[in-house]
């Protein structure tokens, strides 16, 4: 091998050790990426009825619902060209039940750093804004006949909760 | 005087010339964009394809004593199959009352029952593009009211009462542009909607206390001011606060009565009331409610007649005496009274020749296609105010069709001129004085 040979070799050792220690980043879990920001404004697309009342239940009740109460509400909801009106009857249909899963308003008051995310983590599927956290500890805090149910009632009948 | 306080003066005196002629001894805030006939439609689609040989011809008796003069017998060979009703709600039959249009015309477009709603509640042709799923393309009559009303018409003045909840409820609003849900009508298929299924959703009530109504209310708005998304794509028709907290009491009384077996046979019809009459039991109860401006309400049951003649002249006598309760529940509601202009109509007729279904007295079926010219053979009666409506007049000739309803209805309420340039029809105007 002569001298020619081994500087051929020599660089291209260093090159594709340049280029082989480049540090990967490793971006692919094989699992669906969920951003959560606080942004609402990209939500542009309408539920439609069935995923309203289904994604609503699941929300609630922390489970899936039932065909026969599907056609109930389905049969409500379809039946009515105000959905707000029909909205908020579902919506005291689902948290007046037992069964609903809402937090007491102990843990809410004495949690409300945690409470307030969760909350619009759970039916925004987004982080609040400093300006939401904020709006929602003081008025939480000074007024104390807020109930969880009460919040939980304002994000079910919100606009955004209608979108996607 | 200073040129400040001269300025101020002249800018609130311009202020007050320009306000008062608006401000009418009615209360309203605003003339409407026309002189009224009257202050109240009720246009009632009846009820599912009627032809005329039935209905105005009388070929099988007198099926619609309630609305037409005269007391041809109904045949022998289907009386047995007629329901006991109850006698007729009205003094003299409704015709006397206004106007008949003895030979009426569905004139162009497939006789699709979807097709009639659509161009009785839009004023337009359709043709065999019409979409099932879509709202219509042409704004509908309660779009071109509330848009076209000064001040805007409320939509808890505008009802669309469908006695069914499939298809129908897509004619509350249109995709035309600069119309939509915003000027839409408050829809409701009422015997689906007040039903032992959906009872248990409508009697929730978390019973909320005055200051829980105001927070939730606070909360809500100020997570609608943050929401930047989809607000341009309006959801649905919608009310204002104060309107919306009315239906929502209304609702609780109708299913509190429901529940309490109240609405299972209110007008006492001997083997109860049909669908038909349950929707025009549920639209007299919104007249009462709220005496909208504009109601629109349609019943179908006629329709039985593709596989039963016997059974479509039977509900053809129940439709008759449910516009008879219906006229006569808009003339015992303070409002509405002697200022209302019902309408009825039917969406289509139904073909000269029969089907090979026969009933069990023998009689052949009806069905209503395009081909057949009889199927566009259909009536019309307007029944109004005296003054205002012609009573008891009857119009012989072919004069009239289904696209002249919307324009009517719009002279009737005074937006004629804002609704201008899209309605092909013209006024009935033989009517009227």
């Amino acid at each position: 091998m002569n001298i020619s040979m081994i500087k051929y070799f020599a660089a291209a050792f260093l090159v594709f050790t340049l280029i082989a220690c480049k540090k990967q980043v490793v971006t692919d879990y094989q699992i669906k990426t969920l951003h959560l920001d606080s942004e609402s404004g990209n939500k542009v697309n309408l539920k439609s009825d069935l995923q309203l009342i289904t994604i609503m239940h699941a929300d609630v009740f922390g489970t899936s619902i039932s065909s026969e109460k599907l056609k109930s509400l389905n049969q409500t909801y379809a039946s009515f060209g105000d959905k707000d009106i029909v909205i908020e009857k579902i919506t005291q249909y689902f948290l007046s039940d037992a069964a609903a899963q809402i937090p007491t308003d102990g843990y809410m008051r004495a949690n409300l750093d945690q409470f307030i995310p969760a909350t619009y983590i759970k039916f925004f599927v987004r982080n609040p804004t400093e300006a939401e956290l904020w709006y929602f500890k003081e008025l939480i805090q000074k007024d104390g006949t807020i109930t969880a149910r009460d919040v939980y009632y304002a994000f079910l009948t919100a606009e955004e909760y209608k979108y996607y | 005087m200073n040129r400040r306080s001269f300025v101020k003066k002249v800018g609130l005196t311009a202020a007050g010339v320009l306000t008062l002629p608006y401000i009418l001894p009615t209360g309203r805030l605003f003339a409407a964009t026309g002189s009224r006939k009257a202050n109240h439609v009720v246009f009632c689609l009846f009820a599912g394809g009627v032809r005329s040989i039935e209905s105005i011809y009388k070929n099988d008796g007198n099926l619609m004593p309630n609305m037409l003069n005269g007391t041809e017998p109904i045949s022998a060979d289907i009386i047995n199959s007629m329901s006991p009703l109850p006698s007729s709600p009205l003094i003299q039959p409704l015709q006397n009352s206004g106007t008949l249009f003895r030979q009426f015309r569905f004139g162009s477009g497939p006789t699709g029952h979807f097709n009639g709603h659509t161009t009785a509640i839009t004023g337009q042709h359709t043709n065999n593009t019409l979409s099932l799923r879509e709202h219509p393309s042409f704004p509908t009559v309660f779009e071109l009211y509330r848009k076209h009303s000064n001040p805007i018409g409320a939509a808890k003045n505008t009802w669309w009462v469908s006695n069914s909840s499939n298809l129908y409820p897509i004619l509350n609003y249109s995709q035309y542009p600069g119309y939509g849900p915003e000027f839409g009508a408050n829809q409701i298929s009422p015997s689906s909607f007040f039903s032992s299924r959906t009872k248990d959703v409508l009697d929730a009530d978390l019973n909320l206390n005055a200051n829980e109504k105001l927070a939730i209310s606070d909360m809500r708005n100020f997570l609608n001011y943050n929401f930047a998304g989809g607000l341009d794509q309006l959801a649905n028709v919608k009310n204002t606060q104060a309107e919306a907290e009315q239906i929502q009491a209304w609702i609780k009384k109708m299913i509190g009565e429901y529940k309490a077996g109240l609405h299972s046979n209110p007008w006492g019809i001997s083997g109860g009331m049909n669908g038909d009459m349950r929707n025009v039991f549920y639209a007299e109860e919104i007249i009462k409610e709220f005496t909208p401006e504009l109601l629109v309400v349609n019943m179908t049951d006629v329709d039985v007649a593709h596989t039963n003649f016997s059974g479509y002249c039977n509900n053809l006598r129940k439709a008759d005496w449910a516009v008879a309760h219906l006229w006569n529940t808009i003339q015992n509601t303070p409002g509405m009274a002697n200022d209302t202009v019902l309408i009825v109509a039917p969406e289509i007729g139904r073909n000269g020749q029969t089907n090979s279904l026969v009933d069990a007295n023998g009689r052949f079926a009806l069905d209503h296609t395009s081909s057949d010219p009889i199927a566009r053979e259909i009536f019309c009666l307007i029944a109004g105010p005296q003054g205002v409506v012609e009573q008891g007049k009857v119009i012989n000739n072919i004069e009239g069709e289904s696209i002249d309803i919307v324009p009517t209805i719009a002279d009737i309420l005074g937006f004629k001129n804002g609704a201008s340039g899209i309605l092909p029809g013209s006024t009935l105007t033989n009517a009227f004085i």
